[in-house]
């Protein structure tokens, strides 16, 4: 069968340190898809190839088994794979509507001559994209005034807004990089409950997380990256159990965030 | 309905703007004052052309004051040489100097180095003026190009400044409309979120690269019309006009005005070039005073007037345009 | 024959100039993340201070170096504490318009200090100029080359071997990490602001007998932009070969081809570069990160 989305043999450096290595990653459609690994195994990087903002030395990466390796950004966005950031890239001084209107921007059309010449046309197309766009927050469920400036938002409903915004791009594919961090138990179990919605909706979900509950929760299946390298690969129950991923983790036990996970893992 | 009412009220209230602008030459007699405001206006369309990078898209470059001498050559030299009417030779200046605008954008975006603008547009400013002063076959060199022909429409020669302040007041209408369509639009939004945050608008969807360029091509047609406006009002343009200081000055003026807002040129031109008017004891350093204000400007009120006057303009468009914003800044 | 190598020693002096002036862009930009738009004129107030204790204090030479460079070193301090540090966390945009306000503030601003009029700087070396291979060269160029490479051989031995060029790496690298591991971070920013200020002292040391010194030696700052572009952005080898590359480009095109458009050479090999090789003679293509 076909994946919705597979990388091959993806390679990125930098300078000296090898990021990413090599990691052949399959992602079938519908599924909600974990992405583990210790701090700096190369998730994040392995999210920024797929998504154009680097581009790998070596290897391809397929989106419905076409080649997207070397498309820029906007262009594998408007294909259908959208992502969030690990730390918020909010448009900080644009509403809320404004930011998640953004996200519609590559379903649009209306360019400057539209809105100087067919003002009706580009009208009409501006009052669709503000009410895609309040559909959007109304489905994170973010119950704010749509003006409200989005710098005043607290961390939580900031990753929610992010979420939107990347929904409105109407895409397959969506790639989530750690949206539980920094998030208390009752936010946690709402953006839980937010991306069993997005799968519902048809769309996959790939999910970049450090809370062990929360990503082995609702994911269908588990990759697990160290050094760079895919160590291993199964449902959730199968990675709890597996040997190499255990040291892996338990192998940076200096470092604090990395060793909790590990006692996550164990218990959950 | 109460909404129509109040989007009837606002229109209202920019048609009385504009009927008082267009009074002022009957109250004000002076030639002297009109003149200034004549510059104002240019200043204006420069500012506001500067807008919408820098405000809308968050670049910075110099090239204002040198799509203002492109405009200003392409315009009197259109007139003089190709013997184009003034209706003509304006929009030849402002295609023209977008034209420019555009072949210099290409290589000046690369994504996610802003910068680069900056840096390409202050050699750009310098090879400008050393064109002009060189190409004496075609500028005339550093003596100038006297003898600019005056705009003629339907049998009225635009030969006073209380005359020409009809056309400036056009121009400036129409160009600040524009700003506020770019603005409002799917292409002023996408602008904005590059200025917010260039990779994650790329990332969302958004053709950076194309925005930039569309934005800094934009700004070179408004510059173009500032720069065939001023010829034809002053009728003798030299290449040391053009200098580097002038673009600090209409830099000032955005920053002063409000950056991002449409109204921010405005204010910033107006008060630029009046408040000097009466400070006339600080010509000679007048640079020194924009510098130290730039800084000023940057550290304590980077959205200038408009910005920090956000949450009261809020308010009162609550009030009377039946807005709702006022509650929503952050901080309120 | 002897042209050609009497104007790639001019060159080569003209380079070395824009080498400095490029360098302290350089320093600045890869430990503050800044682009410093006040560096042109900050060669500018380097030449100016110069010539006031060579002239008007009668000091020699080489102490009127020392002098001007320790008190530029503070106004490198003053500099970053008004323009750059009260803006530390905001866009890159807002930080290059604030350092424009300095440029244009202390272009005019000498006029309050120093006149209107240019002041005349003597040859920083007298005597006839050197016979080399039918070539003529005015020692002053060789002092110039020679001043700048022990100076950069200085440098490179600083930041390799002694502990503060260390920590200046290593904030240059990676501020949070270096913060981590308690470098005190704004300090080393200090430093480099100061350094930085002190080679564009330099810089207008030697701008100053090749020109006369006033504000139009700002304008060094497209031409040392030129040059870290063609180096390569960020790029310390860069900035100094791509000073030499302009210099060079310079010399020979306003010899060969037009006198009155010398100014444009650097110009027209900055807008070659970004079209052709973006990242520079020495640059990698590097992801940003993000």
């Amino acid at each position: 069968m076909e994946y919705i989305l597979e990388t091959k043999g993806v390679t990125k450096r930098f300078g000296g340190l090898v990021a990413v290595d090599a990691v052949d990653f399959q992602v079938s459609r519908g599924e909600i898809r974990g992405l583990i690994g210790p701090n700096g195994s190369g998730k994040s990087t392995l999210l920024n190839l797929i998504s154009g903002v680097y581009v790998p030395d070596e290897g391809d990466v397929y989106f419905n088994g076409e080649p997207i390796t070397r498309l820029a950004p906007h262009r594998i966005a408007e294909l259908g794979i959208a992502r969030t950031f690990q730390n918020n890239r909010l448009f900080l001084n644009l509403s809320i509507q404004e930011n998640v209107m953004v996200g519609q921007h590559c379903r649009t059309k209306s360019e400057l001559s539209h809105a100087l010449f067919r003002p009706r046309s580009a009208k009409t197309e501006m009052l669709q994209t503000k009410e895609k766009a309040l559909a959007c927050l109304d489905f994170v469920g973010l119950n704010r005034p749509p003006e409200f400036i989005t710098a005043g938002l607290p961390h939580g409903e900031r990753r929610l807004l992010e979420i939107a915004r990347a929904l409105a791009t109407e895409p397959q594919v969506i790639l989530l990089d750690e949206p539980a961090t920094g998030m208390n138990p009752s936010e946690k179990e709402r953006i839980v409950d937010v991306i069993r919605k997005i799968r519902d909706a048809g769309i996959t979900v790939v999910i970049i997380e450090h809370n062990m509950p929360v990503v082995m929760g609702i994911s269908d299946r588990v990759t697990v990256l160290n050094f760079g390298r895919k160590i291993a690969e199964g449902t959730p129950k199968e990675i709890q159990h597996n040997p190499d991923v255990i040291e892996a983790y338990l192998g940076e036990d200096d470092e604090e965030e990395g060793s909790d996970d590990a006692a996550q893992a164990r218990e959950s | 309905m109460q909404r129509t009412s109040f989007v009837n009220r606002k229109i209202v209230f920019y048609l009385m703007l504009i009927v008082i602008a267009a009074l002022i030459p009957q109250v004000v007699k002076s030639r002297y004052y009109m003149s200034v405001l004549n510059l104002a206006a240019v200043y204006l369309i420069l500012a506001a052309g500067l807008n919408i990078y820098l405000g809308y898209t968050g670049m910075m470059g110099f090239t204002q004051v040198a799509f203002w001498g492109i405009g200003s050559y392409a315009s009197a030299l259109g007139m003089i040489n190709l013997k184009m009417p003034f209706w003509t030779a304006l929009p030849f200046a402002a295609l023209f100097t977008g034209l420019i605008g555009f072949l210099l954008a290409i290589p000046s975006m690369r994504r996610l180095k802003r910068f680069y603008l900056s840096v390409t547009t202050i050699g750009f400013v310098e090879i400008t003026r050393l064109i002009l002063e060189n190409w004496e076959s075609l500028t005339k060199g550093a003596d100038g190009l006297p003898g600019i022909p005056r705009p003629v429409l339907w049998g009225i020669r635009f030969n006073t400044p209380h005359k020409f302040y009809y056309i400036s007041l056009f121009f400036v209408i129409v160009l600040t409309a524009l700003s506020y369509i770019i603005k409002n639009s799917r292409v002023g939004l996408a602008m904005q979120a590059i200025r917010e945050d260039e990779l994650a608008a790329e990332v969302i969807g958004v053709n950076t690269f194309r925005y930039k360029v569309l934005a800094f091509t934009l700004s070179a047609v408004y510059g173009g019309v500032a720069g065939s406006l001023y010829a034809h009002f002053v009728g003798y343009i030299s290449p040391n006009v053009y200098v580097f200081q002038e673009a600090v000055t209409v830099l000032c003026m955005v920053l002063i005005g409000g950056s991002g807002y449409v109204g921010g040129p405005i204010i910033g031109a107006l008060l630029l070039t009046i408040v000097p008017e009466w400070l006339r004891f600080m010509n000679e350093y007048k640079a020194l005073v924009y510098g130290a204000a730039v800084v000023v400007m940057a550290v304590y009120m980077p959205r200038g007037i408009l910005g920090a006057t956000e949450t009261i303009r809020a308010r009162i468009r609550q009030r009377f345009f039946g807005e709702k914003k006022a509650s929503v800044y952050p901080g309120q | 024959m002897n042209t050609v190598l009497q104007l790639v020693f001019s060159g080569i002096a003209m380079g070395f100039v824009y080498a400095l002036c490029a360098l302290g862009i350089v320093l600045i930009y890869s430990s503050a993340g800044v682009v410093n738009f006040a560096q042109g004129s900050l060669v500018m107030l380097g030449a100016y201070i110069g010539v006031t204790f060579l002239t008007k204090a009668g000091l020699p030479v080489i102490w009127s170096v020392i002098c001007s460079a320790i008190i530029m070193g503070f106004v490198g301090i003053l500099f970053e504490r008004i323009a750059y540090y009260p803006l530390r966390d905001q866009g890159t945009t807002i930080v290059i318009i604030s350092t424009i306000g300095v440029s244009v503030f202390l272009n005019d601003g000498v006029y309050v200090l120093w006149g209107r009029a240019p002041l005349f700087f003597p040859p920083l070396l007298g005597g006839p100029p050197l016979e080399l291979l039918g070539a003529r060269i005015p020692p002053q160029n060789i002092a110039i080359a020679a001043i700048t490479m022990a100076l950069l051989l200085f440098q490179t031995v600083f930041f390799k071997r002694t502990w503060l060029g260390r920590k200046m790496r290593a904030v240059a690298q990676d501020q949070d990490t270096a913060a981590l591991m308690g470098i005190k971070v704004p300090r080393m920013i200090d430093f480099t602001f100061a350094y930085s200020t002190i080679l564009a002292a330099i810089a207008g040391i030697f701008a100053a007998p090749l020109f006369f010194v006033s504000p139009a030696i700002a304008q060094i700052l497209s031409k040392a932009f030129a040059s870290t572009v063609v180096g390569g952005f960020g790029s310390i080898p860069g900035a100094i070969i791509g000073g030499l590359c302009v210099g060079l480009t310079e010399t020979f095109a306003a010899y060969y081809l037009s006198s009155a458009y010398r100014d444009a050479w650097a110009f027209l090999l900055l807008i070659l570069f970004l079209l052709v090789r973006p990242q520079g003679i020495f640059g990698e293509i590097v992801a940003e990160k993000v």
